[in-house]
């Protein structure tokens, strides 16, 4: 398991440095002028000019400049953006908005998927069960920037729910967000957890279950469901990872200040460093999610051997 | 428990009988598919007495498992209707009871053993926790004294270091050791049958006699009744003390071992008989019983096995056979039944070889 462990943790580190160093490649070897493209239509003085790249190195060969901004990552200095801002600071007031909703997105995930999955697979056939394979394959077929776009129209023009964040602490004003960046998360559990439990019920243990005379409800909520979410739990903790970092739709939509938005904002204006730092910190965050599920998996099933 | 507010007639035919264990009659059951109604049992009936091994032999498809599954109540339905007959538990039909009580006796009183212990065991639970289960669940035993039965029960079905197993889960043992975990379980509540579906056909042959052993040792030493079904004929000849042989749902004949072993009264019991491998035959062609079982959605008119059978005539295209007392304890379904025991007719192809 340790052994495991490390190994994985070297994987990880490979791929961080890959992922890093092509985003980074991307930002500035990639544009012709990175200092143009950094201050995109402002002129710039030779002093500013001269400032920036000794900020960034940029007298040096790509690769140095590469493992100076890595060594400003690893040592927790994010450095600062194109308009002189830290990006410490900027990741530090959006990253709580985006951990909210994406926490809230996951909780309605976890609790509504796993519950109409279980109640669907057990009902194979049925009117619920088809209800939820259409309704989820709906969802699954609208892109969630058009659910976004429609839910906020609708949203603003009726009233129903506030469609702009800023300005609105309340976890309330979350739920709908939470929902559209949640859908298609939802709507892949529901599926995985009906077929799982499907298949999982044909399953010879079950016929033992059956012949211990346990009663059906624990045969479906403990026999069954434990070896059911065995899948459904791999996909949800990637589906977290990506849910942190993924929100850049859902908070341009609904104005969230988190860190998609920060992404977002950045990509238009063309802020190189606040870009690659942030994308750095998701790949991180990303990578530890990754690990995580791997080795819940083995937690949760305990067939898997770590060798 | 469970021997009251019986239905006075079952009382009078109980009391006729000695009351056997388990008393299964005219029991008919069908599945009912897409593609028709396959008649899976078709007027089995038997009985079982306290400490006594019944064996249910007969090819795949001949209904001993959905037999098994019909007493026991765990038949998948749909597909699978008890559409006829009585099972009878001490007296009372258990096809009549609320689902809760016969819960009740589910696991507890009557218990079943599967055939693949791989399968048949849940992977994501540890030993202990499945074979502690209903007594945690059911008896209300606390974890502690649960898991001190369980330990017991390891010991009982000679899995070595029970106590450092318990807390390993199906996969970490070998097949032998997984059925004896599951003979473990099906022992924990002290049931007075066991239905043992072919709990050695998935093991090696070394291992299969092992648990033959052991289900026979735990006979004994429990007094427990089994019902043991199988495809095999060598596995039950050292162990049951009645036979069944069972082809398209129908019980064909119905022998004491010795009785059946030296004198088959079914034709069938006679073409199982002959496919033995025998080390004298060495060389020589494995005789078989040729032809497929019946498509149980359109049995064969009269007899269902006459398509197979050697001494088939006319009559039996025509006419289902009486199910014929030969004596003894011994019954078959064959027209010729009384002349194939005594050895007056024997099989027409038996010159050729």
């Amino acid at each position: 398991m340790a052994r495991y462990i490390v190994r994985r943790v070297l994987q990880m580190v490979l791929a961080f440095f890959g992922t890093t160093l092509l985003v980074y490649w991307l930002m500035f070897a990639a544009s012709g002028d990175p200092i143009a493209a950094l201050a995109g239509e402002r002129p710039l003085s030779e002093s500013t000019r001269a400032a920036l790249i000794q900020e960034f190195h940029l007298d040096q060969p790509f690769l140095v400049q590469y493992a100076y901004y890595m060594k400003g990552l690893l040592t927790l200095d994010l450095g600062v953006n194109t308009s002189g801002r830290e990006i410490g600071e900027l990741v530090a007031s959006a990253w709580p908005w985006t951990l909210r909703l994406a926490l809230l997105a996951f909780v309605f995930v976890v609790v509504a998927g796993i519950a109409l999955g279980v109640i669907a697979g057990t009902r194979r056939g049925g009117a619920f069960d088809n209800t939820t394979l259409v309704l989820t394959l709906v969802v699954i077929s609208i892109p969630v920037f058009v659910i976004g776009q429609v839910l906020a129209l609708v949203g603003a023009r009726y009233d129903l729910f506030p469609t702009n964040v800023v300005g609105d602490d309340s976890l309330a004003a979350l739920i709908v967000p939470a929902l559209v960046l949640g859908s298609l998360s939802l709507a892949t559990t529901v599926r995985l957890a009906r077929t799982s439990v499907t298949e999982n019920l044909r399953a010879d243990y079950v016929r033992t279950a059956r012949a211990k005379g346990l009663i059906h409800r624990r045969i479906v909520g403990v026999h069954v469901l434990r070896n059911s979410l065995i899948p459904v739990i791999t996909f949800l903790g990637v589906e977290l990872g990506s849910l942190m970092g993924g929100a850049i739709v859902t908070e341009k939509i609904f104005n969230v200040p988190g860190i998609g938005f920060q992404l977002y904002k950045a990509i238009s204006i063309e802020d190189g460093p606040t870009v690659v730092t942030i994308v750095s910190l998701l790949v991180i965050v990303y990578l530890v999610m990754n690990l995580i599920v791997d080795v819940l998996y083995g937690v949760l099933d305990p067939r898997i051997r770590y060798e | 428990m469970g021997r009251h507010s019986a239905p006075e007639a079952d009382d009078a035919a109980a009391a006729q009988t000695g009351e056997p264990l388990l008393q299964v009659d005219d029991l008919h059951v069908e599945f009912r598919t897409g593609d028709g109604v396959a008649h899976v049992i078709n007027g089995v009936s038997f009985d079982l007495r306290a400490g006594e091994t019944l064996a249910v032999l007969g090819e795949s498809g001949s209904g001993k498992s959905v037999t098994a599954q019909a007493v026991m109540g765990i038949l998948d339905t749909p597909p699978g209707h008890v559409t006829r007959g009585a099972i009878r538990f001490h007296g009372e039909d258990m096809l009549r009871m609320s689902g809760t009580r016969r819960r009740q006796i589910r696991g507890k009183r009557i218990a079943m053993i599967f055939q693949d212990a791989l399968s048949a065991l849940n992977p994501v639970f540890t030993v202990g926790w499945q074979i502690t289960e209903t007594l945690r669940k059911r008896e209300g035993m606390s974890k502690k004294d649960a898991d001190e039965r369980a330990v017991e029960l390891m010991d009982l079905v000679r899995i070595p270091a029970a106590r450092d197993r318990l807390k390993s889960f199906p996969h970490q043992f070998s097949g032998g050791m997984r059925q004896r975990v599951m003979i473990a379980m099906s022992l924990a509540e002290r049931p007075e049958i066991i239905i043992a579906d072919e709990p050695t056909t998935a093991l090696d042959v070394t291992v299969q006699a092992q648990i033959m052993d052991l289900l026979g040792d735990l006979r004994r030493e429990l007094g427990t009744a089994l019902i043991l079904i199988t495809h095999d004929m060598g596995v039950v000849a050292d162990v049951a003390d009645r036979i069944a042989v069972m082809y398209a749902g129908r019980i064909v004949e119905h022998a004491d071992v010795h009785s059946l072993y030296r004198n088959p009264a079914h034709p069938y019991t006679i073409g199982l008989l002959d496919s033995i491998p025998r080390l004298d035959d060495k060389g020589k062609r494995l005789r078989t019983i040729p032809g497929l079982p019946p498509n149980l959605t359109a049995i064969p008119s009269g007899c269902p096995f006459h398509p197979r059978c050697p001494f088939a005539q006319d009559i039996c295209v025509t006419r289902v056979p009486p199910n014929m007392d030969l004596g003894g304890g011994r019954r078959s379904e064959c027209h010729f039944a009384d002349r194939i025991v005594t050895g007056e007719l024997t099989r027409p192809d038996q010159e050729d070889e």
